[in-house]
């Protein structure tokens, strides 16, 4: 999951960056309105933290910009600002949910795994096609019956697949989803990863599409 | 005495008894006079009636008889007469009248006493007879009858003066209907109701009043309203820090690498330092905020900035900061107490020492009759300098550590005497401290 974290406090951002990768998610992190602008409007992420005071406008603004925009990526609000006028006002500009500061880093990933699972359109948590069984809080995941164990990479490699079951998934936004900005990306890492996933999970659940990428089929094995 | 109504009522009910009674005294004074005229006037015409009448000297030679009886126009027989022949006989008295002489027979008026009993006494000689007429009427008399007509002008003044205290209570009340209600419509607020007095209609003598009252009201809400921002904005800079600290908590718990752990221990430190930084500046604030500045105070620089150095030790070790107090500096005097002197310096230096270079230097400077704290670096540009003063502001940079309090704080310290303004040179940046009528530099350098 790549996730978009708009704080401007270093010593949090930093924390998030940190914490979410360490929940396996592909963390971009700015500090500004303007920063937030241009990585909203360059980059698919699948959920955003948003902060509501940032230094060169309010966090409240930018999500009313983005709604008005008909931009649907779930919206998380981050703030000191606890009051309840305050979460109302956030959810009514079109947030998607709201946690006070400070708060527990494994509640926050919940509830940003909660918020994709609601805009991907699935009521149950545990993501299952056919045999293979993939469990995003505890990045727990089963091929027939037997639990695997993925790297972080592999696991966000088989998110990215998963999140649109039966359609193709280009390199590049297999790219995209596991790669933050920052790093460095190898010619053929994805092709590393889909191969190594081949071997945990079994030759034929990751279909090759030539010329166009990959694609994972909702009858597993079935 | 607390009513409104009954200090009204009282004043004007001793004023309008003072001037009626004045009045009343002035009437009776005069009603005495003007009766003792007429009943002299009286006793005159009734004299020469009498003589009109014709009693010649002799017409009685003996005075061993009681002389007849007069027939004078008796007004209820108060007024006495006697006719005295030249020789003093008594030629004719009236009836009721004493026997003894009424005057002595000096001609004109008279106030004998006779027979134990005070007399006005008219006494007429008749020029043609030389007869002596002598009329009169007792004091009593005279002092009942003025008393009859000054008591019945003073009954019903008396009578008057009550019923117009009633009339006066009744209207003061009534006249004071505005003010009862601006009295009900404040008491019957809510403590956190500061919106407009409702009270219509408004005397205009009245409307200033609820102006002023409004305007209070206003002013009252704005500094709430600027508390409660403040308040927010304080959570918000203790909330935020306190969130990266247990996230960093979380990370140094769950990480794997120790690596990762260190970078989240060394997060936390920065995290509890900057808490630290923003709870002290805090109660500074508050403490600077409940106390009101006295004037006349003045203090020295260089043992100001002495205690400072010596605070900020630890920070400019870490920063590698040079702290350097000049001498000009060091025997500057400044209007503000010392206490404020060391919240301002303190706040400038370690603002100058966390954003200026690493390593650098700090310099506090003489500045005509100020001070100035320069440091090497960047500084704030001219579009944030203003917003700098405000409290949790940090301008649109957004990579500085702080809270945005500690230019505000030494502003607010400094206020009224001094003030501050910034300038960028071209060693650095650099905040002057200047006596505010001093000022000519605007605020955005």
């Amino acid at each position: 999951m790549r996730i978009l974290v708009i704080e401007d406090d270093d010593v949090l951002r930093d924390g998030l960056f940190e914490g979410l990768a360490l929940e396996g998610h592909t963390v971009d992190a700015v500090a500004n309105c303007a920063d937030a602008r241009e990585a909203v409007a360059s980059f698919a992420h699948d959920v955003i933290v948003l902060d509501i005071g940032l230094p060169d406008g309010s966090g409240l603004e930018l999500l009313r910009e983005w709604r008005l925009a008909s931009r649907s990526t779930p919206v998380l609000l981050l703030t000191a600002r606890n009051m309840t006028e305050d979460r109302i006002e956030g959810l009514d500009l079109g947030a998607d949910d709201y946690l006070g500061k400070p708060f527990d880093l494994g509640e926050l990933a919940a509830r940003l795994r909660a918020l994709t699972r609601r805009d991907r359109g699935r009521a149950d948590p545990t993501i299952r096609l056919g045999t293979l069984e993939i469990d995003p809080a505890t990045r727990r995941v089963c091929a027939k019956g037997e639990t695997v164990y993925l790297s972080r990479r592999e696991y966000s490699v088989l998110e990215a697949l998963t999140r649109y079951p039966d359609h193709i998934v280009s390199r590049a936004q297999i790219e995209e989803a596991i790669y933050g900005w920052n790093e460095e990306v190898g010619s053929n890492a994805v092709e590393v990863h889909i191969h190594k996933l081949r071997a945990k999970l079994g030759p034929d659940v990751i279909e090759t599409v030539r010329g166009l990428g990959y694609r994972i089929s909702s009858e597993q094995g079935g | 005495m607390t009513s409104l109504r009954l200090r009204l009522f009282l004043l004007i009910v001793a004023a309008t008894a003072l001037v009626w009674s004045l009045a009343a005294a002035w009437t009776a004074l005069s009603a005495r006079d003007n009766v003792e005229r007429v009943l002299d006037a009286r006793l005159r015409e009734a004299a020469v009636m009498v003589a009109s009448l014709g009693y010649a000297d002799g017409a009685s030679s003996t005075n061993t008889v009681r002389p007849a009886p007069i027939p004078l126009p008796s007004y209820e027989r108060q007024l006495s007469c006697q006719i005295w022949s030249v020789s003093g006989n008594l030629l004719g008295i009236s009836e009721g009248a004493p026997t003894q002489a009424l005057s002595a027979g000096k001609r004109g008026f008279s106030e004998p006493v006779v027979e134990g009993v005070a007399w006005r006494v008219y006494t007429h000689v008749a020029p043609d007879t030389g007869v002596t007429i002598m009329v009169g009427d007792t004091l009593a008399v005279r002092r009942q009858l003025i008393t009859g007509l000054v008591q019945g002008l003073l009954v019903p003044a008396m009578v008057g003066l009550i019923a117009l205290a009633f009339l006066l209570w009744i209207g003061v009340g009534r006249g004071l209907g505005p003010v009862r209600r601006i009295a009900e419509a404040i008491a019957a607020r809510e403590p956190d109701d500061q919106s407009p007095l409702e009270v219509n209609p408004v005397p205009r003598e009245l409307a200033a009043l609820t102006q002023e009252i409004d305007q209070l009201f206003s002013r009252i809400e704005q500094l709430r309203s600027g508390e409660k921002r403040f308040m927010a904005s304080a959570a918000h800079e203790m909330l935020t820090p306190l969130a990266g600290l247990r996230t960093h908590a979380d990370i140094a718990l769950r990480a794997r690498e120790d690596e990762t752990r260190e970078r989240a221990l060394e997060r936390i430190r920065q995290s509890v330092d900057r808490t630290a930084r923003l709870v002290r500046q805090l109660l500074e604030w508050s403490r600077h905020d409940a106390k009101s500045s006295s004037l006349g105070e003045t203090a020295v620089v260089g043992p100001a900035a002495e205690i400072v150095q010596e605070e900020l030790a630890h920070l400019l070790e870490r920063r590698d900061v040079r702290l350097v107090i000049t001498d000009a500096a060091r025997a500057q005097q400044v209007p503000i107490p010392q206490e404020a002197l060391i919240i301002a310096l303190r706040n400038l230096v370690e603002n100058a020492a966390l954003h200026g270079p690493k390593p650098g230097m700090v310099t506090i400077d003489a500045e005509r009759e100020g001070f100035a704290v320069t440091d090497e670096g960047g500084g704030i540009s001219p579009e944030d300098a203003a917003a700098m003063l405000e409290p949790f502001s940090r301008g649109s940079a957004t990579n500085l550590p702080g809270s945005g309090l500690g230019l505000a704080i030494a502003a607010a310290a400094l206020k009224p005497r001094m003030i501050l303004s910034f300038e960028q040179t071209e060693g650095g940046f650099r905040v002057n401290v200047e006596p505010s009528f001093r000022l000519e530099r605007p605020v955005t350098a």
